[in-house]
């Protein structure tokens, strides 16, 4: 079943008096369990995708539908509420609210489904510890590595139970002991849990852990392999 | 909500110095504002009191002409029958006066004056005439023509305790009467313009000048313990005496009463404004705090905050500068002024331009605590108004445009 699917997406932007075509045309399918990375020179269109599927960008053109719902006929307040319940977001620059501890940032978005304290407790323990930062749970972002606080995003990014995770270049501000243990954590929780990452990426240790690599240029999908 | 109250409360302390600087400013404001405040109040009340005490009083009564015109003519004819009904409605404090417009003369200096025929105890009891005294001696019995006169008019007419004073009027019958007085004393008045205006004779003497009879008076005035029953009071003996002239303070005197009405409205400005300019820096500081957190609330935007969620947020962390910064600007104030009530603060070095005014040196700063109350309602109202832009602000950012990526 597919997660995610597009249909002739476009993303167009005028500048000045040309308009530039960030995505064009897309079409593209992300089944359920995927573990696949949005590759591509820089400008390329990979985050604007990423932005259309996550319900951040409107298209120009074009369908976007996750778990047989057309979102881009959504409106503002719907598409906030969709992206709380079915989507999870692992930024670039980890973007953890700076004045609540790594748990307060997790059950953050449990709060805003209204979920009950015991419930948000028990469940960013779970996803901390599976993030391996149990001893961190209390501590501020400022206060752990960037390493950890991507972990915490990650653990953040599955708080709410989303249909998929969007990772923007997740590993670009890590080191490569970060990198890798973050791509463990992801890895396995696609292994043991099923949770489908859709990744934009330039760096080669995720692309190498990638399962399925779309090349993406000028907005168009050059070419999509499974390994 | 109590995540959303974290948040905000934690964001206040993100940069310590510039909320310490914005939180401290809103103290300095309300305590400025209100110790302005209650420093106008006190100097009102005491410029009210002291022309209530030393001049106006809280009732007089006249002849039913006397507002048109004051002629030596429009007497009350029975002053004893409004006395007994003062007595009977439990105002027992009152005097008798002679008033007469003419002129003063020395070698030196020649002016208009109102010439006071008094009683002299009960003048004194009523007005504190005879506490008053700078040099020389009350008005009594002994003695011809004595004269009480004004330190400024004594300086301008170059008199002493034991100097002769011309006096001229017009007697009932419109003939010009000159005579001699001998200045008993100088008095002082928290107004100068009073102590250049009026001199003080014995009543005897000037309805003698006058060609009056010995019980001829041309006002009574009544003093109470406070103004809270004038009004009645003077209902009261309104509808016993209807044909004469009764007035209170504030018909006598309405720029005193206008004075007393205006101050609350005029004070609840001051804050007014105050709180205007500093609300300035409040939407200042917390446009500051919006435009460096835009990323930030992007990215909350992004995972799922709704923007009424984001606008409580940037609202509550304005409350808690306010929450934070009034109940101790409005305590600094009431320690203030509590603290000076008593005491009071001195201004002699511009003792002469307040005397001009009424007032005295010292001046007795005081609040009604319903201000105090006003003044918090505007604190808070004045910082949630001011809050409204930076959250409006905080809702029209694009999580795409904040983040710039994903």
């Amino acid at each position: 079943m597919s997660v995610i699917e597009t249909k002739k997406l476009s993303r167009i932007y005028q500048d000045g008096d040309s308009l530039i075509h960030a995505v064009n045309q897309v079409d593209l399918q992300v089944e359920a369990g995927e573990f696949t990375a949005i590759i591509g020179p820089s400008g390329s269109g990979k985050t604007t995708l990423l932005n259309l599927i996550g319900g951040l960008d409107t298209p120009s053109e074009g369908t976007v539908t996750i778990e047989n719902k057309p979102i881009h006929q959504l409106k503002d307040s719907e598409l906030i509420n969709f992206r709380l319940k079915h989507i999870g977001f692992v930024f670039q620059a980890y973007n953890l609210i700076p004045v609540l501890s790594a748990q307060e940032n997790v059950e953050f978005i449990m709060l805003l489904q209204d979920q009950s304290k015991s419930a948000r407790e028990s469940r960013a323990k779970e996803l901390l510890k599976a993030v391996g930062l149990e001893q961190q749970m209390h501590k501020r972002p400022s206060e752990l590595s960037g390493g950890q606080q991507q972990r915490v995003a990650v653990a953040r990014a599955l708080a709410s139970k989303p249909s998929f995770v969007l990772a923007d270049e997740p590993t670009a501000n890590l080191d490569s002991k970060s990198t890798e243990d973050l791509l463990d954590i992801m890895h396995r929780l696609n292994k043991e849990e099923g949770i489908t990452f859709l990744f934009s990426t330039h760096d080669q240790r995720v692309i190498d852990r990638a399962e399925r690599l779309i090349y993406v240029e000028d907005g168009q999908i050059k070419s999509d392999e499974k390994k | 909500m109590k995540t959303l109250v974290k948040i905000a409360w934690r964001n206040i302390w993100r940069h310590r110095l510039r909320s310490l600087v914005v939180i401290i400013s809103i103290i300095l404001g309300i305590w400025a504002g209100i110790f302005v405040s209650a420093f106008s109040f006190g100097l009102n009340n005491q410029r009210k009191e002291s022309m209530i005490r030393n001049q106006v009083s809280h009732l007089q009564v006249h002849h039913k002409a006397w507002a048109q015109e004051a002629d030596v003519s429009y007497l009350l004819y029975e002053p004893d029958a409004i006395i007994q009904s003062l007595l009977e409605l439990g105002a027992p404090n009152h005097t008798l006066r002679l008033k007469s417009m003419g002129m003063a003369a020395t070698a030196h200096y020649s002016g208009g004056v109102q010439i006071i025929g008094i009683n002299a105890d009960t003048e004194s009891e009523l007005t504190g005439l005879g506490s008053r005294i700078d040099s020389g001696d009350y008005l009594g019995e002994k003695g011809r023509n004595p004269i009480l006169i004004g330190a400024a008019l004594a300086e301008k007419l170059e008199v002493k305790p034991g100097s002769k004073v011309i006096l001229s009027f017009s007697d009932q019958d419109l003939n010009l009467v000159s005579a001699s007085f001998k200045v008993k004393g100088i008095y002082h008045d928290v107004s100068s313009q009073i102590e250049k205006l009026q001199v003080f004779v014995r009543a005897k003497d000037l309805q003698s000048l006058l060609g009056l009879d010995a019980n001829a008076y041309h006002e009574l005035a009544v003093l109470l313990d406070d103004d809270k029953g004038v009004d009645a009071l003077k209902s009261q003996l309104q509808q016993k005496h209807a044909d004469y002239l009764i007035e209170s303070w504030k018909e006598i005197a309405p720029e005193l009463a206008f004075a007393d009405e205006i101050m609350s409205q005029a004070l609840y400005i001051i804050i007014g404004i105050i709180m205007l300019a500093l609300s300035f820096g409040i939407i200042n500081t917390m446009l500051m705090a919006v435009l460096e957190r835009r990323k930030e609330l992007g990215v909350l935007m992004s995972v799922g905050m709704t923007k009424p969620k984001v606008f409580t947020m940037v609202i509550l962390e304005t409350f808690f500068l306010a929450l934070l910064s009034g109940p101790f600007g409005i305590l600094a104030a009431y320690l203030s002024v509590s603290g000076t009530a008593d005491t009071g603060l001195s201004l002699a070095m511009f003792s002469d331009g307040l005397a001009s005014y009424g007032i005295g040196t010292v001046i007795y700063p005081v609040l009604p605590n319903s201000f105090y109350f006003g003044t918090a309602a505007i604190v808070f109202i004045m910082t949630l108004l001011a809050a409204i832009y930076p959250a409006r602000h905080a809702l029209k950012l694009n999580p795409i445009e904040t983040m710039r990526t994903l």
